[in-house]
């Protein structure tokens, strides 16, 4: 007995473990007892095979539509059972006859052994074998598949891809529209103009860059017929096949990109990663690897190694290529780099802004500081040289003191690359813009004379737009143990018209409320100064402060010595109340509030600003300590 | 030359012919052994496509059925070697034995009978089948319409599939209904 309930037992646990699978909900450990389970007993996979067999019934059954098939027996059902039916239906079909729903289904049955035939009949033309068949039958088979799947509904098939992105996108009048979030099933896209990204459920990103005409196939498979087609694979989507015309390629974890010409030659670039190419007189596939590319000309032919660009996707690989690490195995600090090139120019703050707006791994990034030669050559070798960037914007700058270049992290600048062509840099050329010199580093070159080095540049240069910048990620274990970094304090000095008070930055991943941070800044000691969060009481003190450490920083929120009390009253943590000072409007309004130096993209100035207790910080900030 | 004098007909039609009677059967082998819908539907499509490559070389005498299961699962092997999904799906030797198992197993026509017990569930139960299978609506969506927990619909699926097992084993073996089944 004791036996047989064992058994009972186990079989139930099959089951339940044969059900979690069929529902995708099985979990790794899971699996694994399964395995263990059905690998040494026969009869518990027949108990398993019962259970997937129904399963995989089930959704045949409902796939043709001949599930559907039973409904008349709904008819004698309760009342209750029906209206709830009947509701689902009119949500989605708006009609409340449910012999119309029923006779959809007829078509769909109908509908789905022309897609199967039609599937065939391209088959027959993709493997060349449709001498025989003549141009005319396959329109038929296009007009009947058309015709029947204006008929059938479309629900019946699964979904396989999110439309996550859209940017500018005019779908084709031909084809069917998609709303950012939509879940689509297989089906044709015809993407006129813009950019549209697709998550397949495997997992697979694929960005199409109109005109394009693209048909999703599965999770891991889509036909592009004509159009630029970027992708990133992740592990679950190796063998994602991405058929043209000409070839077909086949991803082995990977990302890359594809150009298919209307009904003729295709191009594959390999950003990273292996991908196979297989020509359809060449059964064994071509392999390509990173940075290498091939054009296939027309299906009869073979492919031919080609140079690699990117300059094909004008910008779009850049949303599937993740940062490029430099791993400690090859030299490397274990960072990681991303080189950002977008359409027009980019002023160097907005671009330390945005850096520091990016993510990997979670963290944010900074525009790139250059340690080192062996630095200096990966980033050249690796981002900018196969880039279309004519300048690239790099974390350095002297707008603190001229000639004393530092790095946006406070890092010192213990390497340099300057240019020398056709001068001596840095030059401060001094014609550059009325800010009176050139105060920000960029990587520029000038092919056959300056290989890739540095130049110093004003921020707003009418004479060189910048419109690319490099950001460098910290790696993440390293930024979790240490959150916050402490730049060099700054003295207002007495001479120049200040109050000979010191300031000093503090950059910080932590999100803490500011009355943490205020509490911290007052450990802060500088000499026998005792620090506190800042009180930048009049407009030359918060000019200084600007001027002299946050341009320099970059990062554009910052707190500042500056809270309401319960009287709602803003005052500083020295007491004294605000006097004379213009204010930015508040985000919200709101209760308690605490003050900071924000950097107001729109227009491009550093103001006062407030904001509630409650918002914490939720990348870099900064906050200002001041020793008196 | 009459119409009725053509050839019976050309290979294309008489694949298709073929595939489209049999689709059914090889998809159902696909699906038992890969449970997910979409790796199913890809490999249906590989099949088939592989099938059609190979459509000269196949022998009548060994039956259309048999030879496109050979190919499926050498499609499913490719699948699984390629993808190597670690912890979701089965091993490749371990699905091969199940593939060895079903070959096994006497024919039977299983499609018949689950769409006759399909018949005899009750109205609620079929409709949380269709918003499963036929609008792959998530059991987390389908929860919310009905204000219960997503485990309460996974349990729900799971009674119906059972109640539907027991009533196909018993169509087959010739005997009763549904009624007879607990649910």
């Amino acid at each position: 007995m004791t036996d047989n309930r064992a058994n009972e037992r186990i079989e139930e646990e099959v089951r339940h473990l044969a059900d979690r699978q069929c529902d995708n909900t099985i979990t790794g450990e899971e699996l694994g007892r399964l395995e263990q389970l059905l690998s040494d007993s026969p009869e518990l996979r027949k108990q398993y095979l019962n259970c997937v067999r129904l399963n995989a019934d089930l959704m045949w059954l409902y796939r043709t539509g001949d599930g559907a098939a039973n409904l008349p027996a709904l008819e004698n059902s309760s009342d209750g059972a029906k209206n709830w039916l009947l509701s689902e239906r009119q949500e989605i079909s708006g009609e409340s006859e449910k012999t119309v729903w029923r006779l959809q289904y007829r078509f769909l049955k109908f509908g789905l052994a022309l897609t199967t035939l039609f599937l065939v009949a391209l088959t027959g033309v993709w493997i060349g074998r449709s001498a025989s068949m003549s141009e005319r039958s396959q329109r038929d088979d296009e007009s009947k598949l058309k015709s029947s799947s204006d008929e059938a509904p479309s629900k019946a098939l699964p979904f396989i891809a999110t439309l996550m992105r859209a940017s500018n996108v005019v779908w084709s009048e031909t084809g069917e529209a998609v709303d950012v979030g939509d879940r689509v099933s297989p089906g044709e896209i015809w993407l006129e103009s813009g950019d549209a990204e697709w998550l397949f459920d495997s997992g697979a990103k694929l960005v199409l860059s109109g005109p394009s005409r693209m048909n999703l196939q599965s999770s891991l498979a889509a036909h592009l017929e004509s159009g630029a087609i970027v992708a990133h694979m992740p592990e679950s989507a190796i063998g994602f096949k991405l058929s043209t015309t000409a070839a077909d390629f086949i991803d082995q974890g990977t990302e890359f990109g594809v150009v298919a010409e209307h009904g003729g030659p295709a191009e594959v670039h390999v950003f990273r990663g292996q991908v196979d190419v297989r020509t359809k007189n060449n059964v064994n596939a071509i392999e390509v690897f990173t940075k290498e590319a091939m054009r296939i000309e027309s299906a009869a032919g073979a492919g031919k190694t080609i140079a690699f660009s990117k300059v094909p996707f004008g910008g779009l690989e850049q949303r599937v290529t993740s940062p490029v690490h430099w791993a400690v195995d090859e030299g490397g600090n274990d960072h990681f780099y991303e080189l950002v090139v977008l359409k027009k120019p980019i002023t160097w703050h907005e671009a330390a802004v945005d850096a520091m707006g990016r993510h990997h791994s979670g963290l944010p990034g900074h525009l790139v500081t250059v340690n080192s030669q062996s630095e200096d050559q990966f980033l050249v070798q690796t981002l900018i040289r196969e880039s279309s960037a004519r300048g690239v914007w790099i974390g350095l700058t002297d707008v603190l003191r001229e000639s004393d270049f530092r790095w946006i992290t406070g890092e010192p600048m213990e390497y340099a690359n300057w240019a020398t062509y056709p001068e001596q840099q840095p030059d401060n050329y001094l014609e550059a813009d009325w800010h009176g010199g050139e105060d920000y580093g960029m990587y520029t070159t000038f092919p056959g004379k300056q290989p890739w080095a540095w130049n110093d540049l004003s921020v707003d240069s009418m004479h060189e737009k910048v419109s690319a910048y490099i950001v460098e990620y910290e790696p993440p274990i390293d930024a979790l143990k240490d959150r916050s970094m402490v730049l060099e304090p700054i003295c207002w000095e007495t001479s120049d018209g200040g109050n000979g008070h010191h300031y000093q930055l503090v950059l910080s991943l932590e999100s803490v409320d500011w009355e943490t941070i205020r509490r911290r800044a007052r450990n802060f000691s500088l000499g026998d100064s005792m620090g506190y969060l800042a009180c930048l009481e009049t407009e030359e003190e918060r000019d200084f402060v600007v001027q002299q450490i946050l341009r320099v920083s970059g990062i554009p929120e910052n707190m500042i010595g500056l809270s309401s009390g319960p009287d709602s009253k803003l005052k500083w943590v020295t007491g004294k109340p605000l006097e004379g000072i213009e204010f930015g409007k508040p985000f919200l309004p709101t209760g308690q509030v605490y003050g900071l130096m924000f950097w107001d993209y729109k227009t491009g100035r550093w103001d006062m600003q407030t904001r509630s207790v409650e918002a914490l910080p939720t990348g870099w900030f900064g906050y200002l300590v001041e020793y008196p | 030359m009459r119409s009725d004098e053509r050839p019976s007909s050309r290979p294309q039609d008489e694949f298709a012919r073929l595939f489209i009677q049999n689709q059914g059967r090889v998809y159902g082998y696909i699906a038992t052994l890969l449970p997910n819908r979409s790796d199913a539907e890809e490999i249906l499509q590989r099949t088939s496509l592989v099938m059609w490559q190979k459509w000269d070389q196949f022998d009548p005498k060994y039956g259309f059925v048999p030879w496109a299961r050979g190919i499926a699962l050498n499609e499913i092997r490719n699948f699984l070697r390629r993808s190597e999904r670690k912890n979701v799906h089965l091993s490749d030797s371990l699905v091969s034995v199940l593939a060895s198992d079903v070959e096994k197993e006497p024919a039977d026509d299983r499609l018949t009978a689950l769409q006759g017990c399909l018949g005899k569930l009750e109205d609620q139960q079929k409709v949380l089948l269709e918003q499963c299978y036929l609008e792959s609506l998530g059991a987390k969506e389908i929860a919310g319409t009905l204000g219960v927990s997503v485990d309460a619909i996974y349990m729900r699926i799971h009674r119906i599939r059972r109640v539907l097992e027991q009533c196909i084993e018993k169509q087959l073996g010739g005997l009763g209904s549904i009624g007879d089944v607990e649910g």
